[in-house]
């Protein structure tokens, strides 16, 4: 399969940008909008092709290595621009691409100026992302994760709704950039580890890894530690999260799509492919204290969203709930806990995706998203309130939905973990299921505060969802049910490389 | 008649794309006539009760029929949860009753909501929930008992808020959610719990979603490999999950203000089917809960005192609907009793009893409350037994089966009774003869005040469709023909008392209805069944803590997470103010910086070059 080339997948939006930018377009908004809306669904349809032709086996497919950046000398450190797919990298490809085109959509209406540069950056923002999924090797994977930070800088600074938005944008960026130092420190050691254990020079991630007999235990967990640390400002972990709900209440409502949706779960990619797939020891060492970070993470953030009154707050600090239960998951170690928190980052990603629309469209027609300020929006707005039921269901965990499969996967996979004899692990996740009551709690306060009770005067000429917006939001909520309802289609794909993940830890 | 049973799992399908298919249409506005709507969600319950019918004289006529029909939904590896149908002859009896009430109550509410403006979304969501409670009846395991557990809570908290303008309506349906919640959270834990112990104990994947075809020997397998604190933490958090939906004591108070619904949904969710889920999921796993005599005890304590409290906060209510909410509350109590104590048929018998009944009360009290401009206080009706004489024959007829006088409820009481006196339970007797003595006041109090006298209102009565009349005519025929049906225990004992003791209630109720204030007289004990003992004041001041407690992690979040990020920024910010003060631009300040630090380094320098050669002398 020659044409199916991930550097062509990868590099293509960034082969976009440079036409949107070109002078011909100047002026042309409309042209603008629909060039952008096609090449990503195109996009989109070549990511599918890769899901057609993959085989699902343990090998890495469509492995391809760049010749243009085939320099001596950085072939002489081990450094290649390499990339490959594997079961839950093709996933999240699929994902990115998918999530990408629905914010193109989204943008229509919302984003009013400076339109080339918008899309312009999406498309970076989506190469880096995808290139951070594909990558094989620890700088290429480092310099996609860094080349993301700056579109979205402008993206959230530029065309933010809200006053603070330069400022939230500038904490993104020194936020984000400040963790990364720490990964990259994580990745020099681990780096130098296989320099001293085999004595080769070399960045490739499936060639370094697993345990290093010469290097001392004590290091191996401080580099775990180090790269933990850029994961989890992205992820983000409390106490490391407080730039999240700032840059999501004030970026554009596609700009949090393409944050919740995909930014977050970079970080739990990386937990996955770094902290447990390349030092499975340190972090079987360091799983009782990330349990009851996880802890912290699902029941803090979701009894706080509880007193938010900023819909976008609201969600916001839902999604570091949700990350909690992700983190938990990857705790436990075992093949459902795991299989249930990339289920759920996929699930989450829809859904948040959906949600953050929503208080998209509800901000474009009445300019607030103050829960006290709205209200008996469902009189005027009966499809909106409809597509939000379903959101909402789905986020709380209502069964037949996508979200309910990785929530059980997650608490029943970390009840059953055998990783060590403690109860810690049991307690904590029987204790997270609490999380069913919180998150119930704040969802219905944004869709009571929204859209029951009494509509007030000035909402009465607020018009439905319009043509280009129920596309979108039909879209997730098919993907929402037919997930929820066949699950095993996902997770099938990344059964074997989950197996794959836990023959470190013995089976 | 296999054709039936083995085609079951279409009743839970066909309500589902019913419901679909209305959401579709109505998201592109293609379904306009309210006369397809009715007719399919009509076609699609008839054709379950035909299923229903044909299963339930199959499991009639083979006695122990029993099939089970599942697909894998998830499959990890070793483990693997099932979804499916489970037929023997309690879900077959189950769903016949559900299907039974659901035809009846939803020919009721085509006319009842037909001047509705969201009426097709009301058949959505009661599709939805036939569709539900079909699946949570039929469930073959606990996996997919839990599934339906929540989809069926869904659609009872939508149909709560289905009139989402008022804002108490849209307070009743979040609170009605939540409390549900607490109840799905422990029924989880408690599968999760269980799962955990097969797992480890037996290392037995197969039966980690507890399957029902052989729940007796995992029952005995559970019981057999954990210590009985754990047992009982199972079996609790199963329980209370049963309680959340059943109402029981302390989680009742969602019932209460599920009658914030149209009236067809309180009829058909909130006194037959959904809150029966309780009792049917406790009948269920009756294998498991039986092996510890303590479990058994606390399910009769948790009956009984929801019984009791329940029917004592009903005595002064005004409120039609309200009357009966607590009234269901007070029976489900009963049943939970007769699961504890008697046998899980009995309790099945007077479910299946107070469906039929609850249903019909219901649904004449809203033929009478539409006829009062939807007006639900019982001292604004009066006198309508001659406006509308069907509804006060069949009221009546109601209420003496539900008083345990007559009809299906005296023969399900009867077996109570005779039960609790044969296993020697005489505190238990006792106490369910106090409440059966409520019951009968509080019912007959009610019909008097509705009924009786004279007209309080100055308005004509509207006379009601002749479906609605007849809908619940055919409910009552229902519950006279059940009287036959029924076993009967012929306890003259119980006829004497039960006649007795509700004779007394009938005349103490006219009393009160003919005297006002009976109660009144002592305040202390009319308080506090006027605000049903305050369990309202404890919510909301579970609530406001919350808030509370939500605040104050608020202000963590704010000032010491997001404080240590600006304490950081703000020290960047002096070191840099600064650095930019010493830029002066002068030559002369530059000098003297570059010979102060010159000084200080080679001090600096000297300092450490002395340091070290004092420590290399000294070693």
């Amino acid at each position: 399969m020659n044409w199916l080339s991930l550097n062509v997948l990868v590099f293509s939006p960034l082969i976009m940008t440079l036409i949107l930018l070109t002078p011909m377009f100047s002026g042309h908004h409309i042209l603008i909008r629909r060039i952008s809306k096609g090449f990503a669904s195109l996009h989109f349809v070549y990511t599918l092709l890769f899901l057609v032709f993959f085989n699902n086996d343990l090998t890495l497919n469509y492995e391809t290595s760049l010749k243009l950046f085939d320099f001596d000398w950085l072939n002489s450190l081990g450094i290649t621009l390499s990339m490959g797919l594997d079961g839950i990298s093709l996933l999240f490809v699929i994902l990115s691409s998918f999530i990408i085109l629905i914010a193109t959509i989204a943008s229509k209406g919302i984003i009013k100026s400076k339109q080339s540069l918008y899309y312009a950056l999406i498309f970076i923002v989506e190469t880096a992302i995808l290139g951070v999924f594909c990558a094989q090797d620890m700088f290429e994977f480092f310099m996609f994760w860094e080349l993301e930070l700056i579109p979205m800088y402008f993206l959230i600074g530029l065309w933010g709704e809200e006053s603070t938005a330069k400022k939230s944008a500038m904490k993104f960026l020194l936020y984000t950039f400040f963790g990364s130092l720490f990964m990259l420190c994580g990745f020099l050691m681990l780096y130098n580890f296989n320099f001293i254990s085999t004595n080769e020079l070399t960045a490739n991630m499936n060639l370094i890894g697993f345990n290093y007999d010469n290097v001392p235990f004590y290091l191996q967990v401080f580099a775990s530690i180090l790269m933990l640390i850029g994961f989890a400002v992205k992820m983000p972990i409390i106490p490391l999260h407080t730039w999240l709900p700032d840059a999501h209440t004030d970026a554009p409502a596609p700009v949090s799509i393409i944050l919740a949706g995909l930014l977050l779960k970079m970080g739990a990619y990386g937990i996955i492919r770094f902290n447990i797939q390349i030092l499975p020891d340190a972090f079987l060492m360091m799983v009782p204290y990330l349990v009851v970070f996880a802890f912290i993470n699902i029941v803090f953030a979701s009894i706080v969203a509880y007193y938010q009154t900023d819909v976008k707050k609201i969600i916001a600090y839902s999604s570091i709930s949700v990350m909690g239960i992700i983190l938990l998951g990857l705790c436990s170690l075992n093949f459902v806990g795991i299989s249930g928190a990339i289920f759920l980052m996929i699930a989450h990603a829809v859904i948040s995706a959906g949600l953050f629309f929503i208080v998209g469209i509800i901000y474009r027609r009445t300019g607030t998203r103050e829960i006290l300020q709205l209200g008996g929006l469902a009189k005027v707005m009966p499809r909106l309130a409809g597509f939000t039921l379903v959101f909402i269901a789905a986020s709380i965990g209502i069964p037949g939905l996508i979200v309910f499969v990785g929530e059980f996967l997650v608490f029943f996979g970390a009840f059953i973990s055998t990783i060590w004899n403690t109860y810690l692990i049991q307690i904590i996740s029987l204790l997270s299921i609490t999380v069913l009551i919180f998150s119930a709690c704040y969802a219905l306060k944004l869709l009571h505060g929204v859209f029951y009770g009494n509509l007030l005067e000035r909402w009465k000429k607020v018009n439905d969802i319009l043509n280009h917006e129920l596309v979108v939001l039909l879209t997730l909520s098919v993907v929402a049910v037919l997930f929820g309802i066949m699950p095993m289609t996902i997770l099938n794909m990344i059964k074997l490389n989950v197996q794959n993940i836990l023959m470190a830890f013995g089976g | 008649m296999s054709f039936f049973a083995e085609n079951l799992y279409t009743i839970i399908l066909i309500p589902f794309w019913v419901s679909l298919l209305f959401a579709i249409g109505k998201l592109f506005g293609l379904i306009k006539s309210k006369k397809i709507v009715g007719i399919l969600t009509l076609l699609s319950t008839f054709y379950a009760l035909v299923f229903s019918v044909g299963t339930f004289v199959l499991t009639i006529i083979e006695k122990n029929y029993i099939l089970e029909q599942t697909v894998p939904f998830l499959q990890l590896n070793r483990f693997i949860f099932d979804i499916g149908i489970y037929i023997d002859g309690l879900s077959a009896w189950m769903i016949l009753l559900v299907s039974i009430v659901s035809l009846l109550v939803q020919i009721y509410s085509y006319f009842y909501m037909y001047s509705d403006n969201s009426f097709i979304r009301f058949f959505i969501f009661m599709n939805l929930f036939n569709a539900s409670m079909f699946g949570l009846i039929l469930s073959p395991n606990m996996f997919q008992i839990y599934v339906f557990w929540e989809l069926v809570g869904l659609c009872s908290y939508l149909l709560i808020g289905f009139w989402y303008q008022k804002n108490e309506v849209s307070v009743a349906a979040k609170r009605a959610f939540i409390i549900n919640r607490v109840g799905d959270f422990s029924l989880l834990s408690g599968i999760i719990l269980s799962a955990y112990v097969i797992l480890t104990n037996l290392n037995n994947t197969l039966n980690v979603s507890i399957p029902f075809s052989n729940i007796s020997t995992i029952s005995a397998q559970i019981y057999g490999c954990t210590s009985d604190g754990i047992f009982i933490l199972i079996c609790l958090l199963i329980l209370l999950g049963a309680m959340a939906k059943s109402a029981q004591l302390p989680l009742h108070t969602w019932l209460i203000d599920a009658m914030q619904g149209p009236t067809p949904v309180s009829a058909l969710i909130h006194s037959a089917t959904m809150v029966a889920a309780g009792v049917y999921l406790i009948i269920r796993l009756y294998p498991l809960f039986s092996l510890n005599p303590i479990v058994l005890q606390i399910i009769s304590v948790v009956g009984i005192t929801t019984a009791l409290v329940c029917s004592y906060s009903a005595l002064t209510q005004v409120d039609m609907k309200k009357i009966l909410a607590y009234s269901t509350n007070a029976q489900l109590g009963l049943m939970f009793l007769a699961v504890g104590a008697c046998s899980t048929t009995i309790a099945m018998f007077h479910l299946t009893a107070h469906a039929i009944i609850k249903a019909m009360l219901f649904l004449v009290v809203g033929v009478v409350a539409v006829s009062l401009n939807h007006n639900q206080d019982i001292r604004n009706a009066g006198g309508l037994r001659k406006q509308l004489p069907i509804c006060a024959i069949t009221f009546l007829i109601g209420i003496l089966s539900l008083s345990g006088i007559l009809f299906a409820g005296f023969s399900s009481k009867e077996l109570i009774f005779g039960d609790l006196i044969d296993g020697k339970h005489y505190i238990y007797l006792s106490l369910f003869l106090i409440v059966s003595f409520m019951t009968a006041y509080y019912l007959f109090r009610m019909y008097f005040y509705i009924f009786e006298g004279k007209n309080k209102f100055d308005f004509e009565i509207k006379e009601p469709h002749f479906v609605l009349n007849l809908s619940v005519s055919v409910f009552a025929l229902i519950v006279i023909l059940l009287w036959f049906v029924l076993p009967k225990s012929n306890n003259v004992l119980f006829a004497m008392i039960s006649h007795l003791i509700a004779a007394f209630a009938v005349f103490t109720a006219y009393l009160t209805y003919s005297q006002k204030k009976l109660l009144k007289k002592i305040p202390i004990l009319y308080d506090l069944s006027i605000n049903a003992m305050y369990f309202d004041g404890v919510y909301h001041f579970i609530t406001k803590s919350y808030k509370r407690f939500s605040k104050f992690l608020y202000i963590i979040d704010k000032y010491i997470f997001d404080g240590i990020v600006y304490f950081c920024t703000l020290n960047t910010k002096m070191i840099s103010w600064f650095l930019s003060k010493i830029q002066t631009g002068s030559v002369q300040a530059y000098l003297a910086y570059s010979i102060f630090i010159l000084m200080m380094s080679f001090g600096g320098i000297m300092l450490v070059y002395s340091l070290i050669m004092y420590f290399s002398e000294v070693q």
